[in-house]
């Protein structure tokens, strides 16, 4: 099946699995109400005022899009693979890699939802204005690479029975530089003082190795 | 000598060191229909697992139409269509959304057409729009066989395809696939597990019979290479 054929086919699984999230929002409700708590709980246990929350911010954020982000991808493939949609996808003529990038596209957009949110309920709550382009970059970059390896991770874990526990453990080591990167630039850009563009050249290639890393691994992940 | 569809050679398969597939080697013809026979755990399911490209062997090797199942290529899986105990279906589609997005994947040229058919042909063509968590398991089969009918396959693999199906399914199972394909002349080699051995004269032209992961009777020419 030739390059074209396979991103139309990528395209269409995508769609589907948009449909299918859109439809069982079990995952994606559990992401949010935690990301919502957790919010909630870190804008009343500090007193975030004045300069004081532009040092804790990039910390806060990251902590709760972390978290609810491996809540939402540690199941990403076990409906699939409960209802047999995995083994009917890989009995097709589709390719392994399509698969994956298309799971991965959908849990990154429905992410994304997730955390341009809770940023703009955090620039009420903080009276920050965290929802500005700069942010939102550094937020979408951080993102992709998270995502790309917790989905890969996900799949590795799929025929274990403890795979949901497995995955923090697996994935939160691997994802520490990329996480540091992701705060440091998060912190440059509140600060307004230091230049983010070091931060963030730092954080889009270790989302570029970890995207090209999982997407290579995928076809060996089961 | 005539073309065959399938073949393996010392076919085996392991789990944790126990062989559940023992160097099974069989030929089958293009156009055979042939029965799987044997007791829970004698190995058809991993069998037609194997063949299907979702399990890898252990050792021997096993080809399909010429394809080598262990390469896993576009080509082979063109040729196959599998039915498996479990569906294989998203459980919030409608039978129309998942039948399409297969349709897609498998380049279904004539895709609304030949759902709508299929659906007719299976019975269940008043349930199109339903979500199909909310179909009884007959209901499920029924979309599952016409889901390994979309792609117009060479060769079936079944594993025990009667599963939930009521008279009126196992009659409409006999038209379709294990005597012939209603509206496609080509003849479909059918490798079919199953437990039902009162139906097996109805619609088989040979059989294997397992046990433990060994064939022990079988009306094919086994492979002695």
């Amino acid at each position: 099946m030739t390059f074209p054929t396979q991103i139309e086919i990528g395209i269409k699984l995508f769609e589907a699995n948009l449909k299918q999230a859109w439809r069982d929002k079990t995952n994606w409700v559990t992401a949010g109400m935690f990301a919502i708590t957790a919010l909630l709980l870190y804008s009343f246990a500090f007193n975030l005022t004045g300069g004081l929350v532009r040092n804790l911010l990039p910390g806060v954020i990251w902590t709760v899009f972390l978290f609810s982000g491996i809540f939402a991808t540690a199941q990403s493939f076990q409906q699939d693979r409960q209802h047999g949609i995995l083994d009917a996808l890989k009995i097709s003529p589709i390719h392994p890699m399509t698969i994956y990038i298309a799971k991965t596209l959908t849990n990154i957009l429905m992410l994304l939802l997730i955390e341009f949110a809770l940023l703009l309920g955090a620039t009420i709550l903080f009276s920050e204005p965290l929802f500005v382009p700069q942010l939102l970059l550094i937020v979408t970059i951080g993102t992709i690479g998270y995502t790309a390896l917790s989905t890969l991770l996900s799949a590795i874990n799929l025929d274990r029975d403890n795979g949901g526990l497995l995955l923090p453990v697996l994935a939160l080591p691997l994802l520490v530089p990329l996480l540091i990167a992701s705060v440091e630039a998060t912190s440059a850009s509140l600060q307004q003082e230091a230049s983010t563009a070091p931060w963030i050249l730092l954080l889009s290639l270790f989302t570029i190795w970890s995207a090209a890393i999982a997407t290579l691994m995928f076809p060996l992940a089961d | 000598m005539q073309d065959l569809a399938i073949e393996t050679n010392r076919l085996t398969r392991r789990y944790n060191g126990l062989p559940a597939l023992n160097r099974v080697s069989i030929q089958i013809t293009s156009g055979s229909r042939i029965a799987l026979l044997g007791n829970n755990g004698s190995g058809k399911t991993t069998l037609l697992t194997i063949l299907s490209t979702l399990l890898q062997p252990s050792e021997g090797s096993a080809t399909i139409l010429g394809y080598d199942v262990a390469k896993k290529s576009t080509a082979l899986r063109n040729v196959i269509g599998f039915i498996r105990h479990q569906p294989m279906l998203y459980e919030n589609f409608s039978p129309v959304e998942d039948l399409e997005l297969f349709a897609k994947i498998y380049r279904v040229s004539d895709a609304r057409e030949r759902i709508t058919r299929l659906l007719t042909n299976v019975g269940i063509w008043h349930l199109r729009d339903e979500a199909i968590g909310t179909l009884s398991r007959g209901q499920k089969q029924r979309l599952m066989i016409a889901k390994a009918l979309l792609h117009k396959p060479k060769v079936l693999l079944l594993d025990e395809p009667e599963i939930g199906l009521d008279q009126n399914g196992l009659r409409m199972l006999d038209e379709l696939i294990l005597m012939r394909e209603k509206e496609d002349s080509t003849p479909i080699t059918v490798l079919a597990a199953t437990h039902r051995e009162d139906r097996v004269a109805t619609w088989a032209t040979g059989f294997v019979r397992l046990e433990r992961g060994q064939i022990i009777e079988t009306t094919l020419s086994e492979n002695t290479e």
